[in-house]
């Protein structure tokens, strides 16, 4: 949703998105935007994507380029997909300006899907850190908005999205941290500007 | 071919300035074969009338079936040689540089059986006594309408369609075609339809109906040839239905409770802009559609309802369909309301179809999809476009 640019050119995220989906996976990509990396997983593994998105503008963009393309606002609910309907749904740098609590709607990706994917900006980025240091709120290239003018509510970092998991037994099968073009390996939560989870129904909520 | 614009690409054959088909005339096609009704009933033989725009391409593969909805005729393009105002009822939509694009389409509109335009229907004549169907004629269903559009096809030589593309009621059809002929088209686009009506729109029909029924010139609808014709009934039916088709807001800020006179009258006379409108409409209508086939397109769409084949489970119904699907829906729609799309792309995703649905925001109502709106049509000129180039 918000500045894909730091990963864009290669779309690095895209990528490892692709190497955890399994080649005719039914993938449904939550806010699709134009429809970019559905059409590199259909490319690249043979995906049968299906895009959601809220504006229409994006959806034609889909359209215009072969990518199924349903209408429907995410922060409401997945009543249109059925139980179990997808292999993997995907939430791609789209968690921080959801409104509905963030549990919540990783329950409901995994209610659709055998597997959810979420990227999100890391906000215990050390650029982050030191924006607040200086006494200013943050922002960076995947957090390109002013406080005042955004539509990010929930900025998290790593660590905060771990305890989510645990508390919430929602079992963490993959983690990909990236920094600009290249994976953090160390230290991610302060050197990692997005990170990459895969997510599994662990327990009962 | 393509370039890039503003972040989209553009097909550059698009830049050009939509235009019309040109002049087109109605043409016929003879079945003396019989056809039998869902009803059980049979006409011994049968007649469809059509237009037909663009040119079929040599593997017959470009095909696009326009279906029309309760009020429509096979005139969906183009006009008519020396009739004033005679735009077919979709001439927005189909053309060179349109949407439905004559250019990448061979497009074929057909009055659907039981209709008042050329096709077989009420006020055809009975092949055992010469004299009009009347009440003879069997009511219909869509089921019957698409097995009817099927033999065109055939008798044209068209194996599939590219596409199958109706608002309403013909989306209903197009629905309807995926499910019955899963070989026989590449698309499904289904504009404002619905899975089923409503108790509120099936009694909105029976109103329409019976307005046409007390009419004292209706005569059973046996009224051809007795210089008569139940005009007020109809009248009347088209004006409860074209209401529907508008909304509250577009109504309010069309004719607000504008008068035709400084002060009231104190009697029934047309008084607010708004009834002069209605009923002006109403006369119009009257004047060139039969009552009966009035009768026979409400019946259809009250019928209309695939799922009850499955015990209910629309899902299920769809998981024999062939072809994707692309649906619209209006945001002011309340006749066929974008809850009603949503619940066919939940059912077409359930059954693992492929589907894409947009809901456009608008402000005319159920009538949206006779207008332009440019998302509406930008978003079925990319659907359409995309397949063209698959062809």
């Amino acid at each position: 949703m918000n500045g894909a640019a730091a990963n864009n050119n290669g779309r690095l995220d895209f990528a490892r998105i692709a190497g955890w989906t399994e080649r005719g996976a039914r993938v449904l990509d939550l806010g699709c935007e134009d429809g970019a990396m559905l059409a590199y997983l259909e490319k690249e593994r043979g995906a049968r994507g299906v895009g959601v998105d809220i504006d229409p503008a994006n959806l034609v963009r889909c359209l215009r380029r072969g990518v199924q393309a349903v209408h429907s606002d995410i922060n409401e609910d997945l009543s249109l997909f059925s139980d179990g309907s997808f292999d993997v749904v995907v939430l791609s740098q789209t968690l921080q300006s959801i409104k509905r609590p963030t549990a919540q709607i990783l329950r409901e990706m995994l209610r659709v899907g055998k597997a959810a994917v979420v990227s999100f900006p890391n906000f215990g980025h050390w650029k982050m850190r030191t924006q607040l240091l200086r006494g200013k709120m943050p922002s960076g290239p995947l957090l390109p908005h002013e406080w005042h003018d955004t539509p990010n509510i929930r900025y998290c970092t790593i660590s905060d999205f771990e305890s989510l998991c645990r508390a919430e037994k929602l079992a963490v099968t993959g983690r990909v941290f990236l920094s600009g073009e290249r994976e953090a390996r160390f230290c991610q939560n302060a050197l990692a500007d997005l990170a990459i989870y895969k997510l599994a129904a662990g327990g009962k909520a | 071919m393509v370039r890039r614009h503003q972040g989209i690409s553009v097909n550059a054959k698009q830049q050009q300035q939509p235009s019309s088909v040109g002049a087109v005339r109605s043409q016929y096609a003879d079945f003396d074969s019989p056809f039998s009704f869902a009803s059980g009933a049979r006409l011994p033989s049968w007649r469809l009338a059509y237009e037909s725009y663009g040119e079929l391409n040599e593997k017959k593969t470009n095909a696009v079936l326009i279906c029309h909805a309760l009020s429509g005729s096979q005139h969906a393009a183009g006009y008519y040689e020396g009739g004033e105002e005679s735009a077919g009822w979709w001439d927005n939509f189909i053309g060179p540089g349109k949407p439905v694009d004559t250019g990448d389409f061979f497009v074929l509109s057909p009055n659907n059986l039981g209709g008042c335009h050329g096709s077989s229907g009420p006020a055809s004549p009975h092949p055992e006594d010469g004299k009009p169907y009347g009440s003879r004629f069997p009511v219909v269903t869509v089921e019957d309408w698409v097995r009817a559009q099927a033999a065109l096809a055939d008798r044209l030589g068209i194996q599939q369609f590219a596409a199958v593309v109706g608002g309403s009621l013909g989306g209903m059809q197009a629905l309807r075609w995926a499910v019955d002929y899963p070989d026989r088209l590449r698309a499904a686009v289904a504009v404002a339809a619905a899975a089923k009506l409503s108790a509120l729109n099936i009694a909105f029909n029976d109103i329409a109906r019976q307005a046409i029924l007390r009419d004292p010139h209706f005569h059973g609808g046996d009224y051809y040839g007795r210089g008569e014709f139940p005009r007020g009934g109809l009248g009347v039916a088209r004006m409860l239905g074209h209401v529907t088709y508008l909304s509250g807001p577009a109504m309010a800020a069309k004719f607000g409770r504008a008068r035709r006179a400084a002060s009231a009258r104190f009697d029934y006379e047309t008084e607010f802009e708004v009834e002069s409108y209605l009923r002006y409409q109403g006369a119009k209508f009257s004047g060139v559609f039969d009552a009966n086939t009035y009768l026979l397109m409400t019946r259809a769409l009250d019928y209309f309802d695939p799922a009850a084949e499955c015990e209910g489970d629309l899902a299920r119904a769809f998981a024999k369909a062939g072809g994707e699907f692309f649906l619209l829906s209006f945001s002011s729609d309340w006749r066929f309301p974008p809850s009603s799309s949503r619940e066919l792309a939940r059912a077409l995703l359930a059954a693992g179809k492929r589907a894409s649905y947009i809901e456009v925001q608008t402000e005319e109502g159920h009538d949206s999809f006779l207008l332009a709106n440019p998302v509406y049509h930008e978003a079925v000129r990319a659907f359409m476009s995309r397949l063209a180039q698959t062809l």
